[in-house]
């Protein structure tokens, strides 16, 4: 193999796949990045055996050739190499790197040696914007269940149907809808559940700029392609619950808060919830009165008090500060609307003008 | 028939490719797979995931067809499929999660209690579960109950301080909640503080170094209440001593209600100021005894009430025989059983409970060596075993040697000559006669009644 590279190309590439290296492995070729030509290209790849990423990186190939090298070392070593172009070739499971100014020889393992990332059956492939897909995913993510003991709802949904994806997360307290319109219409439906540390992988390579991201969906695994980029991932096996019958239909309090002073109030609260596992009490009052509340028998209590606009019937609400907190955090928009029933149903939180995200939270029961 | 066959194919290829592969790609590789089908001439393999799938299947198949083909001789094929083997053994494993996300409060949290700012002071780690009802009441704890229950009602004026001791495990803290809460529930406003000695200690030594001694002092001395479990834990530290010394005063002398439990009576603290030991003494001092027979019994039944399960009289009667002296660990008798019978999935019946209880009461029963027993009874009355076997006739030594004949007698079952023999060759009917004083005496001498009860619960607690 011999190649020539830009190192700022290079460096981007390594960049995209070094995440996805395995590091608790028994097996040394995980640690490994694969460097192979292709069709007059350099293909970057890595995995753990969970999610597997490709990158292809403009070279210019004399000879062609592949090898595996430790991804750590490499990254390091583009990362602090300032020469413009880097050539590099392959001799005997050896990379030797050689710039203006720097030379080194990296030792590899056999290409063979690599594991095979497997190809993606597709049936149905959705075209998504990448602006809106990274907005779905921030907003779903914060819901995914962290514990695996129920491993459908360690990752997010996503069922497509027509020119619409709808992606749902729950970790059976609070619960994330968001709806996304797909660039192209589908055929069949489709539904699949991908796994949350994926989504959060592919969140971090969209945020890289591209404008449209293409997700298909075979058996047991996903792709993800955007660009020269395409991320390979299982997915989680299963059915996810039938969540559309836990989302309030009722509502008899509606209050429309700013939602950087409500994200204050609670912020404060919760200083005072720690000690009782994050509680704290919304008290609503028509016409106008938000107030939040917190109290800890050790530390001493507080109260926030936001102007909003209430309608329906005043209501006290018990609420996990966290949960609140999270939403508020991405919800991206000046006003949020709450819409409550009753202080032991479930509340819905969405923004003011945007119907597509509805978020819903479960109260906490509180013993008077 | 055909599941073990499996089962035994995939071991056996498994065995062979270990030897095949290295360690690290063995363990990579064939980690979660088994043998998912067997049909004539083919077999499918099931592996975690796709990566594995493509590597199998293209890497290594031919090392794995030729151990299968080993096996199975008449094999043509093997194919790789992705599946888990949890999934094998449970195929409808989406029924049963489709249907219980229904998001309720009562499901997804447990009840928490909020306090807010205009509700009574919250009581101070009071166990709402400590009630005079679910406190069983009999000859050995009357005393006690009652007091308590007078406290209760005229907190501050009925028995100031009230003073209870007892054994581990006997009850103290459940009483002491209990008037806690009894006085909560009447008057909620009042301030209850129930602290154990330990927590007392490190708040007045926190305040110390915080420099907020002004803050320690208002919140014990504004209690209406205070409750201050373990007293004997203060022994030798004058510091907190002299601090509580003050709070008791303010608090008696504001006709505050004070609740001290310990494990002994005041008087038997060791390394506690005469001050405080006469205020402890000067209101009510109430004892707990270890619960009889019966008493034992109407417990067990009670806690089982609580837990709600059913035991049958026989195990009823088996435990409360042979756990004698502590109601914590009557209450670990039950759970044990019931976890076992759970477990094992069959009733709790009495062969069953002899068995889960095995290690607890053959420890009981164990018996200690005489040389133990001699050590243990002199070193409990402060004299020698020399002295205690000799043939001196001073007081102080007569009883302890009497008493250590009766516990041979009664708890080693030794004959009396035997007994006479360990103690220096007394004849046997200086035995019989020390045994038969105790044994009558221990009807009417409480003292006596309370040494022979420790003494003997020292001897267990050494095993």
């Amino acid at each position: 193999m011999i190649v020539s590279c830009t190192q700022e190309n290079l460096a981007k590439g390594l960049g995209l796949v070094g995440r996805s290296v395995g590091t608790r492995t028994t097996l040394p070729v995980l640690n490994n990045i694969l460097i192979k030509t292709e069709k007059g290209r350099l293909k970057l790849s890595a995995t753990d055996l969970e999610i597997g990423i490709h990158t292809w990186v403009g070279a210019k190939v004399d000879e062609e050739g592949a090898l595996t090298i430790p991804a750590k070392l490499l990254l390091d070593y583009i990362n602090t190499n300032n020469d413009k172009t880097i050539d590099f070739s392959a001799k005997d499971l050896t990379l030797h790197l050689k710039s203006e100014h720097y030379k080194a020889n990296i030792k590899g393992i056999d290409a063979a040696e690599f594991p095979l990332i497997p190809e993606v059956k597709k049936a149905e492939s959705l075209e998504i914007p990448v602006a809106s897909f990274l907005n779905a995913i921030t907003k779903t993510l914060i819901s995914t269940a962290l514990d695996e003991s129920r491993p459908v709802l360690a990752g997010v949904f996503f069922k497509a149907k027509g020119n619409t994806l709808k992606m749902v997360a729950t970790d059976s307290y609070r619960l994330s809808e968001q709806t996304v319109i797909l660039n192209k219409k589908i055929d069949n439906e489709v539904v699949f559940i991908v796994p949350q540390k994926t989504l959060a992988e592919v969140g971090r390579i969209l945020s890289n700029a591209g404008e449209v991201v293409i997700v298909s969906a075979g058996e047991n695994q996903v792709e993800f392609k955007l660009g020269e980029t395409i991320l390979v991932s299982r997915l989680i096996e299963g059915t996810f619950p039938d969540y559309e019958q836990i989302i309030p239909k009722t509502v008899k309090t509606t209050v429309v808060v700013k939602a950087s002073l409500f994200s204050n109030a609670i912020k404060m609260a919760s200083l005072f919830a720690r000690e009782s596992a994050n509680n704290i009490k919304l008290k609503i009052e028509a016409p106008d009165k938000v107030s939040v509340l917190a109290v800890s028998p050790h530390l001493g209590d507080n109260t926030s008090e936001i102007t909003g606009q209430v309608s329906g019937e005043g209501i006290e609400i018990a609420f996990n500060a966290k949960f609140l907190s999270d939403v508020l955090a991405v919800i991206n928009s000046e006003n949020v609307k709450l819409e409550l029933s009753s202080n032991l149903a479930a509340g819905l939180i969405k923004a003011e003008k945007d119907n597509n995200f509805l978020y819903v939270i479960m109260p906490l029961r509180v013993d008077e | 028939m055909k599941t073990l066959d499996e089962k035994e194919t995939w071991q056996a290829a498994l065995g062979e490719l270990e030897v095949v592969f290295s360690k690290a790609n063995y363990s990579t590789w064939f980690k979660d797979t088994f043998v998912l089908e067997i049909a004539e001439d083919e077999i499918t393999v099931g592996v975690p995931n796709a990566f594995t799938k493509e590597w199998l299947e293209n890497k290594y198949h031919p090392q794995i067809f030729e151990v299968l083909k080993k096996i199975h001789p008449n094999l043509k094929n093997a194919t790789y499929a992705v599946a888990t083997n949890s999934a094998r053994q449970a195929p409808k494993i989406d029924s049963a999660d489709n249907s219980d996300i229904n998001l309720k409060p009562t499901q997804s949290y447990t009840p928490t209690q909020i306090p807010v700012a205009d509700k009574p002071q919250p009581a101070f780690n009071l166990n709402a579960h400590y009630s005079f009802d679910n406190y069983v009441v009999g000859n050995s704890n009357r005393l006690a109950m009652a007091t308590a229950q007078a406290v209760a009602a005229n907190p501050g004026t009925a028995y100031n301080p009230l003073f209870i001791y007892g054994g581990v495990g006997l009850g103290k803290t459940h009483l002491v909640q209990a008037i806690g809460n009894e006085i909560i529930a009447k008057s909620p406003k009042k301030k209850i503080v129930y602290v154990s000695c330990e927590k007392f200690t490190n708040d007045f030594i926190a305040s110390i170094s915080d420099k907020k001694t002004n803050e320690f002092k208002k919140m014990y001395r504004d209690a209406d209440v205070l409750m201050v479990d373990d007293i004997q834990f203060m022994a030798g530290k004058e510091g907190t001593q002299e601090e509580f010394f003050h709070t008791f005063n303010a608090l008696h002398q504001a006709n505050r209600q004070i609740v001290i439990t310990s494990d002994r009576v005041p008087k038997a603290i060791p390394q506690l100021t005469d001050r405080l030991s006469s205020r402890f003494g000067m209101g009510m001092v109430a004892d707990i005894q270890p619960p009889n027979l019966e008493m034992r019994q109407a417990i067990l039944r009670n806690k089982c009430a609580e837990k709600q399960c059913s035991l049958t009289d026989d195990v009823i009667d088996y435990i409360a025989q042979n756990i004698e002296s502590n109601i914590r660990e009557l209450e670990g008798a039950i759970t044990r059983i019931l976890t076992y019978s759970q477990m094992n999935d069959v009733l709790p019946s009495l062969a069953i409970t002899t068995k889960a209880l095995e290690d607890i009461i053959s420890n009981k029963n164990k018996i200690i060596s005489v040389e133990k027993m001699l050590q243990m009874t002199a070193d409990f009355f402060n004299i020698t075993t020399v002295d205690l076997i000799s043939a001196k006739r001073n007081k102080e030594l007569v009883r302890p040697r009497q008493i250590v004949m009766y516990l041979m007698r009664h708890e080693m079952s030794l004959s009396y000559p035997k007994i006479g023999q360990h103690l220096n060759k007394k004849d046997h009917t200086t035995v019989i006669h020390g045994v038969e004083k105790i044994e009558k005496e221990i009807a009417r001498d409480v003292e006596l009644h309370k040494e022979l009860t420790a003494l003997k619960e020292k001897m267990h607690a050494f095993n």
